[in-house]
């Protein structure tokens, strides 16, 4: 019984000696920054872009010589698109790595419970990828901030631009959870503001990450509605898009979504023409309305790095760490409290055009939504662009600073 | 138990009191990182050694824990959070919450057995993950449920340390109790013979669902903790793949001794750490090890515990003290 | 909810839809159910090694190209999953056939995290997309509506598949050792046949399986990690609705599922997957060798 005893507390020490000696090392006087982002799963594409978005703003502060004459290193962590994930991870990198700020992630749901740690422990997390209002009005923060445009903006802004259509009766699919029913909340709102005789006939909610959409498909063919709205993304809506190609959905239903570039480039053939497509960033739009220098070497170094277009992801997540990386210059310190000061009311020199700035309330950039309708063009054989573009800023649609107030004032009762 | 002076010392207490003094006094020598960790491994040790309670000592092999654990979760982040009510009551709740459906579904589940026994474990906490993850209006679906709030003089990551530490204890305390007690025998009496023990007069369905549901007691408590410690809930602590850990840490820690489970929970941590420092395929790695000790050992992890653990009974008889 | 008109086409359209989904979840719940007939293993990896089929599937299809590499698919994807299924028979079931379940179970497991993390290892962690074969690209008329050609093209193969699995386990010399097997594995040894080999020729019967359905589900949806867990679910419930062991089971069960799922979804879409456990969870109070299976000795 002793001996057994010994063993165990042996293998106790032996285990503890050995977790504490396992802590990495790194380079001396590195500034740290973590992107914590989804790189599994069916949200994958789009965290991987934001990663490499980041990557190339990292090597570029560091190519001019790193921030405030130190290196930036940025730690990767995949969130698996699960709360619990992000969570741990976000703990992880701030009590162990010390990080300065985080970037990421792509799901809104794990955004949720990132911000709760984030606030809790007083880092700074900026969202350029997941952007449920929640996160920034109600459940807002000190430290939280959004360079992506919110559920808000984006659903308001496509209820604008419906209410021009003559569809009355709405199906609504989305993936079932915050992003899906927040965002379609705020279509559904605006729609029926600017329209009065508009009914929502039905909702589907299929989970995120459903690989199967045959009975969500059939569901809304019964329902025969005259438009269907979709806040389905990325790979699902690429295999929505394919499935209900087979039933003539296309033909019979026009049809709104999150048609953006990494969507459209993993579609290829299988695209669509005539569908409506909305997003926050395509490259193909920017390079018409806010052409740049600037842009078109983002543009190079990203396809030198990974072969395709950069998408909107990898677009906010440059500019994400540019913020940041200006208000931390702009403060002179990578301490939290400074850099926050500094961040809110900055004008970042965005990729996507001028005019983009954080406002005090809710941390939130003036960041819009793009629209336009998914059609093939010459210059690009390989996938499916849009045409008829619109640019419909954030400051048109978002809500005045006293509403953030009143909404905010709800959440706490 | 403590006896005279000389059997008191060679019984396990002054190791335990030893080993919780190290537990108590630790946080003070480490940085914050590795308190947040132990208050994860305390937990997570709660959670085994409530499941140890049915799959050691009574031999059953559920796959369905963690819908109690995750129940237990949710009650502690609806009441606290939707319902306003204080830390404590939703401390309260989560094992009565959870002990209610581990009497439901164990009584369904005690008409079956083996095999069957482990589908329907699993089927039950599968229907429960469902419900909780397309409840969007209740649950929050697979959003979960967050921003739970915690009270003020806990919110320090120490301070939450030792209140885990402290009810983990108490609740340690009480599930040893229980298996020291004429009730704990019976049921290894069930697990040893089922036919022998009916023939002694043990009941033993009722004997094992009671187990059942004490387990999943536990396993409430322990979600109601871990609740408290990630300040949210979410259906992932309900699915399957979640109540495959206790088994592990069972299994890895030792299912035949008391605090087996929770050393396994340790060294789960601990695997974990270590190897997501190194590189991402952590689930390889716990997989590499996994089969390699289902597979190394000869006759299979429970041939082998079973021999040891019957050769440690032995070795104890003759020392008389308890296990 | 929505507001549904329930014409006679709608039901059509529905229940094909259904049928399509049963087609794959009985490819992939008939290989499980056969293995646990005869091993007696549940092999928890089983949907891992559809989830490779669906991969290697993609890997052809994208490095060949082309209208006739769907059909180099079709041949080289199960052919892969066979081989790993013939590996990890010899290497890791052969020493866990006598052991208890939970055994099985774990190790199975530990395969399952093995194969999700070499996936991702060799091919990525994102999603891959793969176009329906030209050969079957476009709707035909059901009723009067449109239904995906390929859908039906799935459904065809899923009858075959299930005639050759008819010929096989009641006409052939190996398929009455298959039945045998699974009504009195004591007796099989008895008679002195060669127990491992049959095994190993099951198992990886059933990894054939596993990878057709991977591919055949390739151009259906997205391919991507955590699909093996996703299927592992559905094929269980099926596998245990129509009796663990029974190749007729997994038929009738594949198809109440289908059919049930692409109805509920319509009717009342979140309740739609609670009633495939609850059927999972009232076959296991009720009978729980399910609708054909036998009680297990």
């Amino acid at each position: 019984m002793t001996a057994k005893r010994w063993g165990v507390g042996g293998i106790l020490a032996l285990a503890v000696v050995v977790v504490l000696a396992a802590t990495p090392t790194h380079a001396q006087n590195a500034i740290k920054v973590a992107m914590i982002n989804t790189t599994t799963g069916g949200a994958a594409l789009y965290g991987l872009a934001g990663i490499e978005g980041a990557k190339i703003a990292v090597a570029e502060l560091n190519a001019a010589g790193g921030l405030l004459g130190r290196k930036v290193e940025m730690i990767v962590r995949d969130d698996a698109a699960k709360p619990d994930v992000g969570a741990r991870e976000i703990r992880d990198v701030i009590l162990r790595e010390e990080v300065a700020a985080v970037f990421g992630p792509v799901s809104s749901g794990v955004l949720l419970a990132m911000s709760e740690v984030a606030r809790e422990n007083k880092t700074i997390l900026i969202a350029h990828t997941s952007n449920t209002e929640r996160a920034f009005v109600e459940r807002g923060h000190r430290y939280i901030f959004s360079v992506v445009p919110h559920t808000f903006i984006e659903g308001s802004a496509m209820g604008q631009y419906m209410a021009q259509k003559p569809y009355k009766k709405y199906m609504i699919i989305g993936p079932d959870y915050e992003f899906g029913h927040i965002q379609a909340d705020a279509f559904e709102r605006r729609l029926k503001e600017n329209k009065k005789d508009v009914e929502i006939v039905g909702r589907v909610w299929p989970k995120l990450g459903e690989t199967d959409f045959t009975s969500y498909i059939t569901a809304i063919i019964a329902a025969k509605p005259d438009a269907v709205y979709g806040n389905v993304f990325g790979s699902d809506l690429i295999a929505f898009t394919k499935q209900a190609k087979g039933y003539d959905f296309f033909k019979n239903f026009p049809f709104a979504a999150l048609y953006d570039v990494d969507t459209l480039q993993g579609l290829g053939k299988d695209a669509v023409e005539g569908v409506i497509g909305y997003e926050r960033g395509p490259f193909h739009v920017i390079r018409k309305l806010a052409p740049s220098q600037r842009f078109e070497d983002f543009i190079t170094k990203y396809r030198a790095a990974t072969n395709k277009y950069p998408s909107t992801w990898a677009i906010n997540a440059y500019d994400g760490v540019m913020a940041w990386s200006k208000a931390v210059k702009k403060a002179n310190t990578i301490d939290t409290e400074k850099v926050v000061d500094a961040m809110e009311g900055l004008e970042m020199d965005s990729l996507r055009g001028p005019g983009r700035y954080i406002r005090k309330v809710d941390h939130q950039a003036n960041v819009g939504s793009y629209i336009g309708v998914v059609a093939w063009e010459k210059s690009f054989p390989d996938f499916a662009i849009w045409k008829d573009a619109i640019y419909i800023p954030g400051d048109k649609v978002w809500r005045s600073e006293a509403e953030v107030q009143e909404v905010r004032a709800k959440a706490k009762k | 138990m403590k006896g005279k002076s000389g059997t008191f010392w060679r019984t396990g207490w002054p190791w335990t009191g030893l080993v919780v003094l190290g537990l108590v006094l630790y946080p003070q020598f480490v940085s914050r990182y590795y308190i947040v960790l132990s208050t994860e491994v305390v937990i997570l040790g709660l959670l085994a050694t409530s499941y140890n309670l049915i799959f050691g000592y009574a031999g059953m092999v559920s796959f369905g824990h963690a819908a109690f654990f995750g129940l237990g979760a949710y009650a502690m982040a609806i009441l606290t959070k939707s319902y306003g009510s204080p830390m404590l009551v939703g401390l309260l709740a989560a094992p009565a919450v959870a002990a209610v459906f581990a009497f439901v579904i164990g009584w369904f589940c005690m008409r079956t057995i083996r095999l069957y026994f482990s589908l329907l474990s699993l089927a039950f906490a599968q229907l429960l993950w469902v419900i909780v993850f397309q409840w969007y209006g209740f649950t929050g679906g697979s959003d979960g449920i967050q921003g739970v709030p915690r009270p003020e003089m806990l919110n320090s990551h120490a301070s939450y340390y030792y209140f885990t530490l402290g009810t983990t204890l108490v609740c340690m305390i009480l599930m040893w109790f229980i298996v020291s007690s004429p009730f704990g025998w019976s049921l290894r009496a069930i697990r040893e013979n089922t036919h022998r023990s009916q023939f002694l007069g043990i009941n033993d369905r009722f004997y094992k669902l009671i187990a059942f549901t004490i387990a999943g007691a536990f396993a409430g408590v322990a979600g109601g903790l871990y609740c408290q410690f990630q300040k949210w809930a979410d259906p992932e602590l309900l699915f399957w793949t979640t109540s495959a850990n206790p088994v592990l840490m069972s299994i890895l820690g030792g299912m035949f001794s008391f605090v087996g489970p929770a050393v396994g929970a340790m060294m789960f941590v601990m695997l974990r750490e270590i190897i997501k420092v190194r590189t991402d395929y952590w689930p390889l790695v716990l997989g590499i090890v996994l089969l390699t000790l289902v597979l190394a050992v000869p006759g299979g992890i429970v041939g082998f515990v079973v021999d040891k653990g019957r050769t440690l009974l032995a070795a104890r008889k003759g020392e008389g003290s308890v296990p | 909810m929505s507001v549904i008109t329930w014409d006679p086409g709608t039901i059509l359209l529905l229940f094909m839809s259904g049928l399509t989904r049963a087609s794959i979840l009985f490819i992939v719940a008939a290989g499980l159910t056969l293995v646990f007939g005869v091993l007696r293993v549940i092999n928890m990896a089983h949907g891992s090694l559809y989830m490779v089929g669906a991969f290697i599937a993609a890997s052809v299809i994208q490095q060949v190209g082309g209208a006739a590499s769907f059909w180099l698919a079709l041949v080289a994807a199960p052919l892969g999953v066979s081989v790993i299924g013939a590996i990890i028979e010899f290497g890791v079931l052969r020493r866990i056939y006598q052991a208890e379940h939970v055994v099985q179970l774990l190790a199975t497991y530990a395969l399952i995290l093995i194969f999700d993390d070499l996936v991702k290892m060799i091919w990525g962690a994102e999603y891959k997309s793969v176009s329906v074969p030209a050969a079957f690209v476009g709707s035909i008329s059901i009723g009067d509506r449109p239904f995906p050609i390929y859908n039906l093209f799935v459904i065809l193969w899923a009858l075959l598949l299930a005639a050759c699995l008819w010929l096989l386990i009641y006409r052939t010399g190996l398929g009455r050792l298959i039945r045998a097997a699974v009504e009195d594995p004591e007796m099989l040894e008895a008679l002195g046949v060669n127990i491992p080999r049959v095994f190993s020729v099951v198992f990886i019967i059933g990894a054939f399986l596993a990878g057709l359905g991977g591919v055949l589900v390739a151009p259906l949806g997205s391919i991507g990690l955590g699909m093996d867990v996703t299927i592992l679910i559905e094929a269980f419930v099926v596998a245990v609705i129509g009796g663990l062991g029974s190749f007729p089971g997994a038929l009738l069960g594949a198809g109440i599922i289908g059919i049930m799922f692409s109805f509920g979804i319509t009717v009342a879409p979140r309740m739609a997957t609670a009633f495939v456990f609850l059927a999972m969870v009232l076959v296991l109070i009720v009978r729980p060798w399910g609708l054909f299976g036998e009680p297990e000795r």
